[in-house]
C-alpha cells in the first residue's frame, strides 16, 4: 500500500522552504495577474493608451504565461504539504474554481473582446469582471488560513 | 518614549485590539493588501520591462512611466495603507522581528532609488533609452521582490526563547543533597 508520509515532503520538514515558496508563488501572483489588470486598464480606458488593449494582450502574453506556470507549479507544491486539508477547506474549493474559471475566461471572452474593440460598455463589463474575479480569487486565497 | 513603547502603545489601542480579533476584517485588509500587490505590481513590472527592453518598444520609455504613473501611485498606497493596518495590529509582534525591519529599510531603499534615477531616467525626455536605465529596473525589480519576500517571511519569526541560566555545579550539588 502506498503511504504519503507528510514530514517526508521538504516543504514540512525544513524550516525556510515553505516561505520560500510562498514568495515566489506570490511574486509570480502578482506577475500574471498584474499583466492582466494592464490590459483591464487599456479596456476601461485608461493606463498605457499609446497602445491598443489587442496590443496589450500580445505584449503581455508570455509574461502572463510565464506568471501562471510558476504561480501554479508553485501552487502545486504548497497543496503537497497537506493535500487533504487543502481539499477540504471550503475557501480552497473557491479558490480552484475561480482559477479554472478565470484561465477559461482569460483566454476565450476576455481576450476576444480585447481583440475585437467593441462599444465600450461590453469592454467596461469584460475589464470589470476580469478584475473582479481576480481579486476575488486572492480574497480566497487569503481566508484559506482564516476559516 | 522609545520606539519599542509607541509599538506597543499602537498595539494597544481600542481599534487595533477590535481589528486584531476580526475574524473578518484583519483577512479582509489582508486580501486587499495583496489584491493591490497584485494588481499595481503589474504597473511597476510593465515599467520595468519596457526600461529593460523587453516590452512596449513602440512607446517611449517617458510615455509608458507617465501613463502608469497615477497607477503606480494608487496602488502603493493602497498596500501601504493595509500593510501600516497590518503591522499596527500586532505592533508587539512586528517591532523585534528582524524580517519587518529588513522590510522597513528595503522600503526606505525604494525611496532613495526613486530620488536618484527619477531625473536620469523615469523623466528623461529622450527617445532612447536612457544609459541608466537598465541598471534602474534590475535595482527596482530586486528591491520589489526583497520587500515582498520579507512580507511572507514576518509570519515565520519565532521570538528566541528566554535562555534559562546555565546549571553550574552549585545546583547539581544541591540536587544532589535533595535526592539523597
Amino acid at each position: 500500500m502506498l503511504i504519503y508520509d507528510l514530514a517526508a515532503n521538504p516543504l514540512n520538514s525544513n524550516e525556510w522552504s515553505f516561505p520560500l515558496t510562498e514568495c515566489f508563488h506570490v511574486a509570480s501572483m502578482a506577475l500574471c495577474i498584474g499583466m492582466i489588470a494592464i490590459v483591464d486598464l487599456r479596456l476601461l480606458g485608461v493606463g498605457l493608451r499609446n497602445q491598443t488593449a489587442a496590443q496589450l494582450v500580445r505584449v503581455t502574453e508570455f509574461w502572463t504565461i510565464a506568471g501562471f506556470g510558476i504561480v501554479i507549479a508553485c501552487g502545486l507544491l504548497i497543496f503537497s504539504s497537506d493535500p487533504l486539508k487543502y481539499l477540504h477547506s471550503a475557501p480552497f474549493q473557491l479558490k480552484m474554481a475561480l482559477l479554472l474559471l478565470g484561465i477559461l475566461y482569460n483566454y476565450t471572452l476576455h481576450r476576444k473582446v480585447a481583440r475585437s474593440s467593441p462599444a465600450s460598455g461590453l469592454r467596461w463589463l469584460a475589464a470589470g469582471f476580469s478584475l473582479l474575479l481576480w481579486g476575488a480569487l486572492v480574497f480566497s486565497a487569503i481566508f484559506i488560513a482564516f476559516w | 518614549m522609545s520606539i519599542a513603547q509607541i509599538f506597543h502603545w499602537v498595539q494597544s489601542t481600542g481599534w487595533a485590539n477590535a481589528f486584531r480579533e476580526s475574524e473578518i476584517v484583519y483577512p479582509i485588509v489582508l486580501s486587499l493588501h495583496l489584491t493591490g500587490i497584485g494588481f499595481f505590481g503589474g504597473a511597476i513590472l510593465m515599467t520595468n520591462l519596457r526600461l529593460l527592453g523587453l516590452a512596449l518598444k513602440n512607446s517611449t520609455v517617458t510615455d509608458v512611466v507617465r501613463q502608469l504613473r497615477p497607477w503606480k501611485w494608487a496602488g502603493f498606497i493602497l498596500v501601504v495603507t493595509c500593510g501600516v493596518l497590518l503591522a499596527s495590529a500586532k505592533a508587539d509582534m512586528y517591532y523585534p522581528n528582524p524580517y519587518f525591519r529588513i522590510k522597513i529599510l528595503l522600503l526606505a531603499c525604494v525611496g532613495v532609488h526613486a530620488l536618484v534615477f527619477r531625473r536620469s531616467v523615469y523623466r528623461a525626455s529622450s527617445p532612447v533609452l536612457p544609459r541608466n536605465a537598465r541598471l534602474a529596473a534590475c535595482l527596482s525589480l530586486a528591491l520589489w521582490l526583497g520587500i515582498l519576500s520579507m512580507g511572507r517571511w514576518i509570519a515565520y519569526y519565532e521570538k528566541p526563547k528566554k535562555v534559562s541560566a546555565p546549571v553550574t555545579a552549585f545546583d547539581r550539588a544541591g540536587d544532589r543533597l535533595r535526592a539523597s
